[in-house]
């Protein structure tokens, strides 16, 4: 099964070097970072999306018009809020790295194309700064804002489930913008699991919304 | 080559498809983080293993200092698990688990490296049949360091008011002294001495900061003592006493502090758990003191020099309050080394805050029913104190001596003289 497969993808990539394309791009656009967290007992504590930003560099490669792998590297910058009753406010911001790969599958005439991809990610948490507000038995307020030491606690491998839908332009066949909206599921927690198997899952949950220039250096341009 | 292309289209959603199921089912979000204080009251078979767990997490969640404390927590978890596993093993083939001393000893092995020097943990053993108060095991990581530090006692009133009055009545020191029986909050007795050594040199003792610093017999005690010093031209320094004094009330700082300085400063910060990760804390908020509104103060200065004394039995506010006087002009320290408990402490907070006290408080009346009642309780800092200018924890430092005295326990035992006392009269007499 596996051998005709890989002799199956030889064969297809053997005989469709007409339509190949390579495609290279940057994407930037807006990011809503919904995290997903068990308060568990403590449902004092409350999680709040935020908004941030994400800006990519895909490279694709179609196999045929209406198929293709997309691979695109990405900075997200991520925020979210926290709160604990009235007395903690906590803003953290996260940049991440992520490498999304994704099936892209298109269809439509050769001025506007519409497309879906469904894939996953792997990446790592690069940096990290928080903002918090404390008012603990005290009328003054306390603020700290600063970059974020990492600690044990923090899982920084970042990898999850994703898929998009969008449209595309062509100005002829070397140019093209598109517009997109793409989900990304986190699968991996900001905190790590401990001895007892004790979990404090924090996950993500994103949302983006891009715009993109892409360039196709060896197609031919549109009659 | 349609059908080829068609088959792997096909085996490719299928394969994502598949994937999508299986990874959304991926995410952990167990509901295993209980809260230990809401066991209180629950039925729980107290088995080695179960109380382990449940000590352990009340540990892992609720410990302010993880950020200080280097102790690698999920390796405690890994290796003594298999030992309590092992003992309620032997317990279900009819032998005993673990004997009172290994069990004592294994815990104190566990708790030991922890920095938190105001942590007790109240054990009873999960074999006891008939509780007694001897079932109890009380441990914690600072009595490790006292015991092995030229420990001595705690001492008495009596045994403290008997010492002063042999001194004064062998004129071994001139002093002219009121003792004032205190109201306390808790369910301790608490006393206060004030009065003036020969020579104009202010003293004041307290027992304890649990004291309510509100009630008008206390306020007019210290009042008296504070109108001895403010405006007296001819006093030589103060002593300030806090010997055996296991702290109390954190507002003690702004109420003794007020009348020593002029302008407002910041000797602490301190920060709390804001969640139940490990690492999950507050801003650091400054805790300051303020002068007197009524500009009702006085500057100490090396000439008339305001001389803290401590011992190791100065844990919490005993040593706060020192480490407070410690930043103002004038301050010497005498004694020992303190019990290094600086953090500070609430009950009854773990759902809000995440840290702190845990278990059946219940044990400590000796109120404890086998297999309803949680067999442990667990008496831990609420928040993490540190040192404002150079951002150090304080925890498990305490109060360090400018010059050290050990207490000459036998002579003050046997109410001859307390030369921790007499060293402090003579350090500012010979100024």
């Amino acid at each position: 099964m596996k051998n005709s497969i890989l002799i199956s993808l030889f064969v297809l990539l053997g005989t469709l070097p007409a339509q190949a394309q390579l495609q290279v791009g940057i994407k930037a656009g807006y990011l809503y970072d919904k995290p997903v967290v068990n308060t568990q007992y403590a449902y004092t504590r409350q999680y709040h999306p935020g908004s941030g930003a994400v800006l990519a560099a895909p490279v694709q490669y179609d196999f045929l018009e209406w198929f293709g792998l997309v691979i695109e590297p990405q900075l997200q910058f991520r925020q979210t809020d926290y709160y604990l009753r009235d007395w903690h406010s906590e803003r953290q911001k996260n940049l991440l790295l992520d490498f999304p790969i994704l099936a892209n599958f298109s269809w439509g005439g050769e001025k506007v194309r519409g497309f879906v991809n469904i894939g996953g990610y792997l990446g790592g948490w690069l940096d990290s700064w928080s903002s918090k507000k404390d008012s603990f038995e005290s009328s003054d307020i306390a603020e700290e804002t600063g970059k974020r030491k990492f600690s044990k606690d923090d899982n920084r491998f970042d990898g999850g489930l994703t898929g998009g839908i969008g449209l595309r332009w062509f100005n002829d066949r070397k140019v093209s913008m598109s517009l997109e909206y793409r989900y990304y599921y986190g699968l991996t927690s900001y905190r790590k699991t401990h001895a007892d198997g004790s979990s404090y899952g924090f996950y993500n949950n994103l949302q983006t919304v891009t715009l993109g220039v892409h360039f196709c250096k060896l197609c031919k341009k549109s009659k | 080559m349609k059908g080829i292309m068609k088959n792997i289209i096909k085996s490719a959603l299928l394969l994502a498809a598949v994937s999508v199921l299986f990874a959304a089912s991926c995410r952990k979000m167990d509901h295993d983080v209980i809260n230990p204080n809401i066991l209180e009251d629950s039925f729980v078979d107290t088995t080695y293993t179960e109380q382990f767990r449940r000590i352990w997490q009340g540990i892992d969640v609720g410990y302010v200092f993880w950020e200080s404390d280097h102790t690698d927590w999920d390796s405690v978890y890994r290796v003594n698990l298999p030992k309590f596993k092992a003992a309620d093993e032997r317990v279900k083939d009819g032998k005993e688990g673990m004997s009172f001393n290994e069990y004592k000893s294994l815990w104190n092995s566990i708790i030991s490296p922890l920095l938190d020097h105001h942590l007790n943990l109240i054990l009873i053993h999960p074999e006891v049949k008939q509780f007694s108060a001897n079932s109890i095991i009380q441990l914690s990581p600072s009595s490790n360091r006292l015991f092995c530090d030229d420990w001595h006692r705690k001492f008495k009133k009596e045994e403290h008011l008997a010492t002063i009055n042999n001194m004064v009545r062998d004129s071994s020191v001139a002093f002219d002294f009121k003792v004032f029986n205190c109201p306390t909050s808790d369910d301790t007795s608490a006393y206060m001495i004030s009065g003036m050594f020969e020579g104009n040199i202010a003293y004041l003792y307290t027992s304890s900061f649990m004291i309510p610093y509100t009630d008008t017999k206390v306020t007019s005690f210290v009042n008296d003592w504070l109108s001895t010093i403010i405006g007296n031209k001819d006093l030589k320094g103060v002593i300030f006493d806090t010997r055996n004094n296991g702290g109390g009330y954190a507002s003690w700082l702004q109420v003794l502090g007020q009348y020593f300085c002029d302008k407002t400063f910041s000797p602490t910060y301190s920060i709390v758990k804001t969640d139940i990760g490990r690492y999950d804390y507050s801003a650091k908020t400054p805790i300051y003191i303020n002068p007197n509104d009524n500009g009702y103060y006085r500057i100490m200065s090396d000439d008339c020099p305001f001389v803290c004394l401590f011992d190791q039995h100065s844990v919490s506010n005993g040593e706060e309050i020192p480490w407070m006087f410690s930043h103002l002009p004038g301050y010497v320290g005498i004694g020992e080394r303190t019990g290094g408990g600086m953090g500070s402490l609430m009950l009854d907070n773990y759902t809000s805050l995440f840290s702190g006290t845990f278990g059946n408080a219940q044990i400590l009346k000796k109120q404890y029913t086998r297999g309803r009642n949680v067999n442990f309780y667990c008496y831990m800092s609420t928040s993490a104190n540190f040192d404002s200018k150079t951002g150090k924890c304080l925890e498990g430092i305490g109060m360090i001596p400018d010059i050290e005295v050990r207490l000459d326990t036998a002579k003050f035992f046997s109410g001859i003289s307390d030369n921790q006392l007499l060293k402090a009269v003579d350090y500012v007499k010979t100024r």
